[in-house]
């Protein structure tokens, strides 16, 4: 049995060996085909896995041992509930931090800032320090808030050495700091902390990021034969709501779950390129079949049997798969490297300012990545394979062209596709499950194999409709090109099939891109009504979370050429678990300047509504996705426990898919505490120079760069440039199916030409010139 | 698989063999009720002009078709009655097939081509060398066996093809116009060669040919017309 096996082998890869030098470029086709499926499939895996391993790695490394965390999301938490919180039973000790983002001068690179308590509550205080001099260095870290220390990698990272300065820019503008020290990986311990990381003092980091008195997260470490159950109500007792307590890993599943939609988009894409390859692999191994059917007659001649065939045609897929998959691999950990700088770029826009993920090595990808790319050849080999099969040696043997049989069946298959269709218009008007719309996945799919299905009719019904056209036009010629491809119908429709399920997604991907862009451009238009809008300084390089001077506004309103000011505070919160954004503005403003769109009621009258009583209003999507419509009240964590808002309106927002709730600014304060501000919309009055109040904002700020001034043209580009970077990853992943699926017309084309070398060779022979050949090739209606 | 005693019998039996083929309604019959009995070891010719009957003759008795009416014994096999599994394994084991375009497989290599039955039977490695190159040096090919199939002349194609189909050392070898595609000096040196190894080795051989001086050779020759056998008396 062994033996046999051994010899069957032998002889498949002998045979395989020799076809896969015969024909080379077609051969090649194929193999790049499966290489680009897996290793686009493989570049959005890894990049996916690597985006997710940085907020754990960050997560973790700034939660330190801590078992518990509290927090408030961005609203933050009072530097007096520390006390509070550690008088708490069980409670061994707590670590208070501050988690920021801050860019380095002049680059993109942004650094997590770690303001920790370094001399009672630091949880590297045990780590080697290396170019710490003396205990003046280290007080310096206490006093000097421009002081900071650099683990190992992060010192490499940035070339910097203790000693050196390096400037970033903060809430503060652009700061120089100096490095005090570097944090050195212990002899038993490895230092896990992210490679961007930066420590400080918890004083230095709230005064470089306005945070007097506030702290982000309290970490606690609990007593041992304390409950972290019971530690964790009486904490939460504490705060009434307006805080919550939860494991640190909770945070990552947040995360995770925030950008989940924009993974899954991605994902499905990249199984697309493979898919497309799956067709690819049956085109080459369809060809196979075609072209070598006198070996299989005289393979059956000589008694292998039906089954050895089959494996014979499998293996040969595998073999494609196999040696598809490695090379694929390896083009996806290139291109992950470029995939992983888009996502990361889109994440930090749109969701999770400051990710800098790097390439993380992922295994259990690369073991997915193989089977992938077998599983994938392996499924475009199976009907070729079975074909082959079936060949009876007699007829192979026989020297007569080879006809396909199976047209016959083009209406079934015209019928399986329209009801395929008519089943993804039920599905197309099911509601979304969850966040996911999983019905609106199954109308996508049902969609493209019913068209896939249509293709044989498609086939045979154009073929009728355009031979006696080809007969006027190129007399003969023309109706053996129509002809030749009618016949080989299964094939072709299958080619024809992959080219339309990867046009057809181009297409409506980029109508949908196109239209919701224009969708967007409107919402711009409708939203951003202010003249000038005042940023925190690096908000536009991955900052999205700054503050401003709060004292700032009132100064601009003084300004001669302004006629009103908004004060504009954008902060995540935690609601029924989820991350969504809460937003304040002044609903005067809000009434006044911008022109929501609101799906029922008067913008005008719900804003009269919802300033008057603790009411808000709440984006389309943030209303969808907790199931929430005008008149429920929703809870919010407001400084003295849970309040209850009422929803006077719900609006079409596109800055967030995780929804966001908007508040009058005032009961922002009065509720929250939080006076910092995101922006600054500022109106001019009629007939004032823009160029000329943006000079004179950026005189009256209190540090020079601490916030941008950008006029309303410039943020409209810049949204859109947003709009635009998000998909770019999109087009690239389907730019790539549409080429295999061309690599596949390419080879079915080849596989005509070739399977109709006899036909060729007579209408050679009887005077049929090499122009007129061509044509024959390209009036094949494809 | 169906089976009688050999000794007494022919290596291969046709009995009141019917063929017929369909070309859409239109029914085409290949064989009429043909009886042909080749004993063992005998070297017997399918002689008479082309859509005679003599190709499907020749596949009825290597089991790559089935008769439409009546019975087939090859080798003490009834193969009428055979499944598609059974013919397989009976071709594997006991028919060795020579065709007038040679149809070697012309990525392989010449020893490759030799090799193939015995890989397919499983055989040894060792078994594999030693076959083929002994069946190489009796075709006096053993220096070309490294070259690739499409590489070689007319004749060598066709000597190759002897030694492929003696390669599993079966009981009946089957040549369809071995000497069609060949010029005739070297035509008749394949013969030669073929009905040399059949002899010696006990070989029941059953050619098809167009040509009286390839018939000649042969122990006996059956004359075929329309799809019957001219020559009852000596089938």
């Amino acid at each position: 049995m062994r033996r046999g096996l051994f010899s069957f082998l032998t002889l498949a890869v002998s045979l395989f060996w020799s076809h896969l030098r015969e024909h080379r470029l077609r051969n090649l086709l194929t193999l790049f085909g499966v290489v680009l499926g897996v290793a686009v499939t493989l570049a959005v895996r890894l990049a996916n896995t690597s985006v997710e391993r940085s907020f754990v790695e960050s997560f973790e490394a700034a939660a330190g041992r801590s078992q518990l965390e509290v927090s408030r999301g961005d609203l933050g938490l009072e530097e007096t509930l520390l006390l509070k919180v550690s008088a708490v039973d069980g409670v061994a000790e707590v670590v208070p931090r501050i988690e920021e983002n801050a860019t380095v001068a002049g680059s993109r690179e942004t650094l997590l800032f770690l303001g920790l308590d370094l001399l009672s509550a630091n949880p590297f205080r045990d780590f080697p320090l290396t170019g710490t001099r003396d205990s003046r260095d280290f007080l310096s870290l206490l006093v000097d808030p421009h002081s900071v220390l650099l683990p190992r990698p992060a010192a490499d990272t940035l070339g910097l050495a203790p000693g050196r300065r390096f400037e970033v820019v903060t809430d503060r503008g652009a700061v120089d700091l100096v490095v005090r020290g570097v944090i050195e990986a212990g002899k038993d311990r490895k230092l896990l902390l992210p490679r961007h990381t930066v420590l400080l003092d918890l004083s230095a980091a709230q005064w470089l990021f306005r945070k007097a008195g506030k702290i982000d997260r309290i970490g606690i470490v609990l007593r041992p034969e304390a409950s972290e159950a019971a530690v964790r109500s009486r904490i939460a007792a504490l705060g009434n709501g307006s805080f919550t307590v939860d494991r640190p890993q909770a945070r990552t599943r947040q995360i995770e779950k925030m950008i989940a939609s924009f993974q899954l988009n991605l994902r499905i894409l990249s199984f697309l390129a493979l898919g497309v390859g799956v067709f690819l692999i049956y085109n080459a191994l369809s060809f196979a079949v075609v072209t070598r059917r006198e070996e299989i007659g005289v393979l059956r001649a000589l008694g292998m049997g039906r089954s050895q065939i089959l494996a014979l045609f499998l293996a040969e897929g595998a073999l494609y798969g196999l040696s598809g998959s490695l090379l694929g691999i390896l083009l996806g950990w290139g291109l992950a490297g470029s995939a992983l700088k888009m996502m990361a770029r889109t994440v930090g826009a749109l969701y999770v300012a400051g990710v800098t993920p790097r390439l993380i090595a992922d295994p259990q990808g690369i073991v997915l990545g193989i089977l992938l790319g077998l599983g994938a050849a392996l499924a475009g080999t199976l009907i070729p394979a079975l074909e082959a099969a079936r060949i009876v040696p007699r007829e192979a043997l026989s020297r007569g062209s080879y006809e396909e049989r199976g047209e016959s069946r083009w209406t079934l298959w015209g019928a399986v596709g329209l009801g395929l269709l008519v089943l993804a218009g039920l599905c197309a008007n099911q509601k979304p499950v969850g966040p996911v719309p999983l019905f609106g996945y199954g109308a996508a799919f049902l969609t493209v194999a019913g068209f896939a299905f249509l293709s044989p009719a498609a086939i045979v019904l154009i073929s009728i409709l355009v031979r006696p056209l080809a007969v006027r036009v190129c007399a003969q010629v023309g109706a053996l090109g129509v002809d030749s491809f009618r016949r080989a119908l299964r094939r072709n429709a299958i080619a024809v099939a992959a080219l339309l399920i990867s046009v057809a997604m181009l297409v409506g991907l980029w109508t949908m891109v196109h239209s919701f862009r224009l969708t967007v451009e409107q919402w711009i238009a409708g939203t951003i009504r202010a003249d000038l809008v005042v940023y925190p300084a690096g908000h536009f390089e991955g900052r999205r979370q700054g503050r401003l001077d709060p004292a700032l506004p009132s100064r601009i309103e003084r300004l001669p050429g302004v006629e009103a000011v908004d004060r504009y505070r954008e902060v995540r919160i935690s609601f029924r678990g989820e991350p969504v954004v809460l937003a304040s503005g002044q609903f005067s403003r809000l009434r006044d300047y911008r022109n929501l769109r609101f799906r029922a009621g008067d913008g005008r009258e719900i804003f009269n509504r919802a300033g008057r009583d603790r009411g808000a209003v709440v984006t389309e999507s943030f209303a969808r996705r907790f199931g929430v419509r005008e008149g429920d009240k929703i809870p919010l964590p407001a400084l003295s426990g849970i309040r209850d808002y009422t929803v006077y309106g719900v609006f079409y927002d596109y800055s967030t898919d995780q929804g966001l709730i908007l508040i009058d600014r005032q009961r922002f304060l009065d509720d929250f505490g939080d006076a910092g501000l995101s922006t600054i919309p500022v109106f001019l009055r009629p007939g004032a120079s823009t160029d000329q109040v943006r000079r004179e904002i950026v005189e009256i700020l209190d540090r020079p760069g601490e916030a941008v001034v950008q006029t309303n043209r410039e943020i409209r580009e810049k949204v859109l440039e947003i709009f635009d970077q998000t998909f770019v990853l999109t087009k690239a992943l389907e730019l790539i199916a549409v080429a295999v699926a061309v690599l596949g017309v390419i080879s079915a084309l080849l596989a005509s030409v070739v399977e109709r070398t006899r036909e060729t060779g007579i209408l050679r022979a009887v005077g049929c010139a090499p122009s007129q050949l061509r044509r024959i090739v390209l009036t094949r209606p494809r | 698989m169906e089976k009688r005693g050999v000794g007494e019998q022919p290596a291969i039996a046709l009995e009141g063999v019917t063929k017929t083929y369909w070309n859409g309604a239109e029914p085409v019959h290949a064989l009429r009720g043909a009886t042909v009995r080749v004993a063992r070891g005998e070297a017997l010719a399918l002689m008479g002009p082309s859509g005679c009957g003599k190709t499907t003759l020749l596949n009825l008795m290597g089991g790559l078709d089935v008769p439409t009416a009546g019975q087939v014994w090859v080798a003490g096999h009834s193969l009428a009655a055979m499944g598609e599994k059974d013919l397989t394994l009976f071709r594997r084991r006991h028919v060795g097939i020579i065709f007038q375009f040679f149809h070697l497989l012309p990525t392989l290599t010449v020893w490759e081509n030799v090799a193939l039955p015995l890989h397919l039977n499983g055989q040894p490695a060792m078994k594999v060398e030693a076959q083929v190159s002994e069946l190489l040096d009796r075709v006096h090919l053993g220096h070309r066996a490294r070259q690739k199939a499409y590489q070689l002349s007319g004749g060598e194609m066709q000597r190759v093809a002897l030694a492929r189909a003696l390669a599993n050392d079966p009981q009946i070898v089957l040549a369809d116009e071995p000497t069609g595609n060949l010029d005739s000096q070297v035509g008749l040196e394949v013969l030669a060669l073929l009905l040399d190894l059949c002899r010696q080795r006990g070989k029941t051989l059953v050619l098809a040919t167009h040509s009286a001086e390839v018939g000649a050779r042969a122990d006996r020759i059956v004359r075929l017309r329309d799809g019957m056998i001219e020559n009852p008396d000596a089938a």
